[in-house]
Formats: structure tokens, sequence, C-alpha cells
């Protein structure tokens, strides 16, 4: 998605309170990016604990690095930029990211026996069917290299053009195209029976 | 320098490249490259040489006669080399015959990717990849207008194609999902407290240990707010008997006469059952009257009712001179119903006068609405 100029200037508006001392003027951008970086580590990770620590230290790092943001560039750009590399150095360290099990207390009640408004769901078997199929992508795009993983996580989870994933990524748009047609391709062969249905 | 320390250094410098230069000899090379004063200046690359000699995993063979040519001391096999240049250069010419062969060759299919003008960086792609990275960038919509439609003529005969392009959609679809399914449940208020520390940023609105208390607070509350089911149904049955029943309001709406003329139209819409009552009965006794009248003049003609209603009111103009008074907006308005308590809403469309629909709204759950 596209960021607008005013959304641009806003963000430089706050990257120069930050530096001039408004520390906690850093949490409007902490807040206002979190959930889209989160996604983005999260098809990196998949894992949601760490998906969180890698998030949480994204926007530490870039806080720490703020006065090598360049104002006339895109904050959002930057941002995603350090937080990708983070994912993708975790991942390098790390190895292939683990199956996360399923959790069956999913639908049922919690500790305290309450139902938790976000573990209320409707049909068990559908869920489960939803989420053995979201296993199995996780597990393709587990086959796919950092590199390749990275470009699909952007284009179809983050929507973002292949102007805006060149200049994330800092490749040339021609690079993001092939990289994308690739991965691709490698996913269709391993998720077949999943886009035939 | 001295002469013989030059040529001690020449000869150790080759024997080195020769790979014949034991342990001693190497040190010597380096101590005698040290006192060099020509080298003096070359502090890269007196210790690029010394890892060079030090390290029996590199090869010295790039930098010796990097070191030769600081030295300016002349490298042999130069003049072996440029002999052997003069005689491959001559008189050759093999442009002619080159070109001669070319000239009845084909010239090479260019490939769909370097149409796009990108670099596409790394292995050049095969013909059939070019056509999948189009493909693929046209279903993100990425391709220039000229060259979506360059590709789209070909792409109406080719299932296959239009098969690949449905599947890099679906993919897409399947990682959004899948992605969204493991985000969906989280939460991240937090995160912006977890942050706080790393940066050093009081956050005003955490107060340490409170969480405990807040915790025991939540439960207290949340202990006193349980209702059982009777109260929970004696609680909602009070709350519904004290919300008003609501009127129907109607609210005319001054619209801007932006169409032609020719395009100029009224509607009529109804929700009083009243009003409904008289002017069903005022269409009977007008749908009646012109029959009659049709029947005595067979010379009278009248307007036909639009099979389609809706496209009769985008082409032919309406006289909207004539109105049944309190029943229909007028020229240029629209009279709405806010029907907000109706349970059962038909809406009938029905030829009116000239040529022009009436809606007609009924809500069958209102009592007083029969037809």
């Amino acid at each position: 998605m596209a960021q607008t100029p005013e959304q641009k200037a806003a963000d430089s508006a706050v990257v120069e309170a930050v530096l001039a001392g408004d520390a906690a003027a850093y949490r409007s951008l902490v807040e206002r990016y979190q959930r889209r970086i989160y996604a983005m580590v999260t098809g990196m990770v998949r894992d949601k604990e760490e998906a969180r620590d890698l998030t949480q230290d994204a926007f530490i790092k870039a806080y720490k690095n703020l006065d090598r943001f360049r104002k006339d560039s895109s904050f959002y750009t930057w941002l995603y930029r350090i937080a990708m590399n983070v994912a993708i150095d975790h991942l390098r360290k790390h190895g292939k990211r683990k199956n996360v099990e399923f959790d069956e207390k999913i639908g049922t009640a919690d500790g305290d026996g309450s139902l938790d408004d976000r573990h209320r769901i409707g049909d068990p078997a559908k869920e489960l069917a939803r989420k053995q199929l979201g296993d199995k992508i996780f597990d393709a795009l587990d086959q796919l290299s950092p590199e390749h993983r990275q470009i699909v996580i952007l284009r179809e989870v983050d929507g973002l053009s292949y102007k805006e994933i060149a200049d994330t990524l800092e490749l040339a748009e021609g690079t993001v195209m092939s990289r994308l047609f690739y991965a691709r391709r490698k996913l269709q062969g391993m998720l077949k029976e999943e886009i035939a249905r | 320098m001295s002469e013989p320390s030059l040529t001690r250094l020449d000869t150790l410098l080759m024997r080195v490249l020769d790979d014949q230069a034991s342990d001693a000899e190497r040190r010597e090379l380096l101590s005698l490259a040290d006192a060099e004063p020509r080298l003096a200046e070359q502090r890269v690359l007196r210790d690029r040489l010394r890892s060079a000699l030090m390290d029996a995993a590199s090869d010295p063979i790039d930098v010796v006669p990097q070191v030769l040519a600081a030295l300016a001391i002349d490298d042999p096999w130069q003049s072996i080399a440029s002999g052997l240049r003069d005689a491959v250069d001559g008189d050759i010419d093999l442009a002619d015959g080159i070109m001669a062969a070319l000239g009845s060759a084909e010239l090479p299919e260019q490939s769909p990717a370097k149409l796009v003008g990108l670099d596409l960086g790394g292995p050049i792609p095969t013909a059939e990849e070019s056509e999948g990275i189009l493909l693929s960038a046209m279903v993100d919509g990425e391709l220039s207008r000229e060259k979506r439609a360059e590709i789209s003529g070909a792409l109406a005969d080719d299932k296959s194609a239009l098969d690949q392009m449905t599947e890099f959609a679906e993919l897409g679809r399947l990682v959004r999902t899948a992605v969204e399914l493991e985000t969906r449940k989280s939460e991240l208020s937090g995160l912006w407290q977890d942050i706080c520390p790393a940066i050093g940023v009081q956050d005003p609105e955490h107060v340490p240990g409170w969480e405990h208390t807040a915790a025991a607070l939540r439960d207290a509350v949340q202990a006193q707010a349980e209702l059982s089911a009777s109260e929970e149904g004696a609680f909602t049955a009070a709350i519904m008997n004290g919300i008003p029943t609501q009127e129907h309001r109607t609210e005319v709406l001054e619209l801007e006469d932006e169409t032609p003329a020719a395009n100029q139209g009224f509607w009529r819409i109804m929700g009083d059952p009243r009003s409904l009552v008289l002017a069903m009965a005022a269409l009977f006794a007008v749908v009646l009257g012109l029959q009659m009248m049709q029947t005595q003049d067979p010379a009278v003609t009248l307007p036909e009712a639009p099979s389609d209603p809706v496209a009769h009111l985008v082409e032919t103009p309406v006289d909207t001179s004539e109105r049944t008074s309190g029943m229909s907006a007028d020229h240029n308005q629209a009279q709405v119903e806010e029907l907000e308590s109706g349970h059962h809403v038909t809406v009938h469309i029905m030829p009116g006068m000239e040529g022009a629909p009436m809606f007609l709204m009924i809500d069958e759950g209102d009592e007083g609405a029969t037809l």
C-alpha cells in the first residue's frame, strides 16, 4: 500500500520530534505500524511469540538508528527493511521455523473456565481444516529461500507494489519481478492440491 | 637499496612465484621489502605481500607483479607476453567474415521479459519463464497499459496462461489467509510498553506493579457483573420495553438537476398504506379510463409501457407537468421514506404515468398495509 505524501510527512515530523528529544513521540509510529510489521514478520517466521519479539526488536533497532533515517525517504519503507533484515537474520541463525502445534484449547474454555472471545469459533471441523491448510501454506513458505519468501510476503501480505518492494529491499524492479515469479512457481508445485480446490 | 639487495629481492620474488621459496627465504624477502625505500610509501602493498607470504593457503601471484612494478624491476615475462601479442596482432580482420555469416542468420527471439525493458537480474530466463514472469506481473497489475493490451489479445485464447494467472491469484489468497489466521488472535497492545525500557522511555501510562491490582479489580467487577440466564432475559426485556416506537419519518431531499432535460423523470415512492391504497385506486381508474379512450378513438396513441422501466428513464423525456398531489415528490426531488421498523418490505416496480416507473414499497409487516 503506497503511502501518501501526507503520511510520509507525518512520519517525518514524528521522527524529527523524537530526534529533538521527545522519545515518547515514537509511540505513535509504533502503534501506527506494529500490526503491519507483525504480520510481515509472522509471514517470515510464523511462530507468534518469535514474531512478537522480532517486531519489538525491529522497532527498537529503528529507534536506535533513527539518526540514520533520511527524512526525504519513507519511514515505513525504512522500518520495513529493518524488520525484514531482523527476520531474515533470525531465520539464518535458527534455521527453518518449527511447526506450531495445534492449540487444542482453541474453541474450548480457557484456563479459568471462560471462553475468550478470540477463541470463539464456529464449526470446529472447519476451524481444524483451516488450521491444517494454514500449516501447509507455511510449510511451503518454509521451503522458499528467505529472499523469495520476503518478496512473497511483501507482495501478498502487505500489498506493496513492485516499486515499493524494490525500494524496501534495495533491488531492481526486474529482480523483484523475477523473484516473485520463481517463488510463485515453487509454491505452485508444492500447493497444487490446495490451489485446485 | 643496493643493487645486490635489489637483485636478491628480485630473485626471492621469482622463487615465491615458482613456489620454491623456503620459510627462511620468505622471511628474508619480507625483511628486504620493509627496508626498500621504493616500497616505504606502499604500506598496503607490503601488508598484502606479508599476508601472501605468511598464509600458506593464499596465492602470491597477484601481489608479486605489483611489487615488481613498484620496484620498477622489469618482469621478464612481460617482454615475452608483448612479443606474443605482437605475433598475434596483425592484419587479421574477422569482422567481414562474421558479419557475412550473421547476414543469413535469424535474430534471436527477444524474450518477453526483455520487451518489458527491465533488468531481471540473475540468470537469463527461458522463453517459457519470461512468459510466466509477464503473467505474474499482469496478475499484480504491474504491467503498463500498452503491454497489457499487447498481451491480453493473445491471452484470450490461451487457456493454460489464464489458468496460470488464476493459480497465481489463488496462491496470493492462500498466503494472505494463512498469515491472517496466525495473526488475528494476536494481541499487540502491550508492544509499546515492552519497547519503552529498551529505548529509555518512561511510559506515563505504565505504573510498575499495577498489573496485579488491575487483575484483581477486573476479577471483582466481572464477578459482580455476571448475570444468570433469567436475570439476563429480564434485563433485556426491560430495555426493549423502554424503547419508544419509532414513527416513520419523511424527508424531502433537494436534488441537483444534473441530468439533461431528456433524462428527467419523476419518482413515486410510497410507504403510507392509506396513500398507497388511494394511489392504487387512482392508477386503476387511469388505466381503465385510458383503455376506454383507446376503444373509443383508435387514433389516440398511448405511450407504451416500457419493458424496462429503468432504461426508459434514461432514454425518453417525460412530461412532469401533471402530478397527483400529495403522492409524489416534485421535479428534482425525491420523497424518501425511512422504514425503521419494517419487517417484510417488498418493492414493486410497475409502469407509472407517462412511462415513468412507480416504485411501491410495501411493509407487509405493518398492520395497515393491505392490498
